[in-house]
């Protein structure tokens, strides 16, 4: 069996003249085990494994070979199904291992797995496997708390409206009057509190409120700061 | 109602959490997951696939299956996550002239709403109700402002309050 592989690999180097066959040929050996460790939830599992490859189509010839021997650093496997007794692995997986064998990647190969099997001394080992649990977060204040960014876009005649009716009805210098944004659809309904924030709005909500919703403007006045509802949305 | 859909590292602890809000921005319903911190061994087992893992199989469908509210949509801020379900999207920020909603591709769409454009790329495509709904919020809100609210939220449920 060897023989004729190792007639085949020859012959193909001298016809294609680029192949490394040198690197190929000590792959095929017989049966030989790998150790092998296998994550399935909610278990990792560790064992040999046999891999018996009994089809290896190389560009349109085909070559029965009986084993494949690969180290098993080389391998990882993404997912798969373990039994008790016998690990069943998709194709696509197995295509993810033949990858991995970089010794045989070089050659455009069709492999089909026939068996992978466990030997006996398969180990269970107790580890901590990853797993979540789901909270209700309903209580955790963050999700209370709204930033709303001024809007740079806004219908500046009816801010201007406002702004002089509220420079008509102060009595203090106008210089310290300061425009300081427009913040659209703000759940006032909803408001315990609002705030500035840098030039963020930040609302704390309430966990019940009404469906009210308004366009607010800020403003400074001295060192007060005013909001004031110009419309609703 | 929005569903808003996020999965953190924060400091090697793993936490997600699922915000829905109603068309006024207003929680509705919100589910975290516990952290969870990989050991080593299963750092190595998992190899380069134990963050995908983590984020889509062990998080994110877990908390979707567990939502008592469906909404039509769940955003999200991580691309990997629309391999969560079908109504997942990604959404982000992005240019558009065009205004109102334009079909990109299918289960890809740009929405130009409220003076803010967005991205936003899924499997599968969105139904005309769906669409619909995401106009209207993002007329009135910033469509990304629940995902700080998320993020603060994880960030606190991963400080060990």
């Amino acid at each position: 069996m060897l023989r004729a592989l190792k007639d085949f690999f020859r012959t193909l180097k001298m016809e294609l003249g680029v192949i490394e066959v040198k690197k190929f040929e000590p792959r095929f050996q017989t049966r030989v085990r790998s150790d092998f460790s296998f994550l399935s939830d909610p278990e990792v599992r560790k064992g040999s494994l046999d891999i018996v490859v009994r089809e290896l189509n190389l560009e349109n010839s085909a070559v029965d070979v009986k084993s494949v021997d690969f180290r098993s650093s080389d391998v990882n496997v993404l997912t798969g199904n373990v039994t008790d007794e016998e690990l069943i692995l998709r194709s696509e997986d197995f295509s993810y291992v033949r990858n991995s064998i970089h010794d045989l990647s070089d050659f455009d190969i069709k492999t089909h797995l026939e068996s992978i099997e466990f030997h006996d001394e398969v180990e269970v080992l107790k580890h901590p496997v990853l797993k979540t649990s789901v909270r209700d977060g309903m209580n955790v204040e963050d999700i209370w708390t709204v930033r709303i960014e001024r809007s740079e876009y806004f219908p500046k005649d009816v801010v201007l409206n406002v702004l002089e009716r509220i420079l008509s009805e102060y009595k203090g210098d106008p210089r310290n009057l300061r425009f300081l944004g427009f913040y659209r659809s703000v759940p006032l309904g909803y408001a315990s509190k609002l705030s500035l924030m840098g030039r963020d709005l930040v609302i704390h909500l309430k966990r019940n409120g009404r469906k009210t919703c308004v366009n607010l403007i800020a403003l400074k006045i001295g060192e007060k700061i005013k909001l004031e509802v110009v419309g609703k949305c | 109602m929005i569903g808003y859909l996020s999965v953190k590292n924060i400091r090697g602890k793993f936490v997600g959490g699922v915000l829905v809000v109603n068309e006024k921005a207003i929680p509705v319903e919100f589910k975290y997951t516990e952290p969870v911190v990989p050991t080593e061994l299963q750092r190595i087992i998992y190899g380069k696939v134990l963050e995908k893992y983590l984020s889509i199989e062990l998080i994110a469908k877990i908390l979707l299956s567990k939502l008592e509210n469906k909404p039509g949509v769940i955003l999200t801020d991580s691309v990997d996550l629309i391999e969560a379900g079908d109504n997942v999207f990604y959404v982000s920020k992005t240019t558009s002239s065009q205004e109102g909603i334009t079909k990109v591709d299918e289960g890809e769409y740009v929405l130009n709403v409220g003076g803010i454009a967005y991205r936003l790329i899924g499997n599968s495509p969105l139904s005309d109700e769906v669409l619909e709904e995401l106009r209207d919020f993002g007329e009135s809100f910033n469509m990304l402002e629940p995902f700080q609210r998320l993020s603060s939220a994880l960030d606190y449920i991963c400080s060990g309050h």
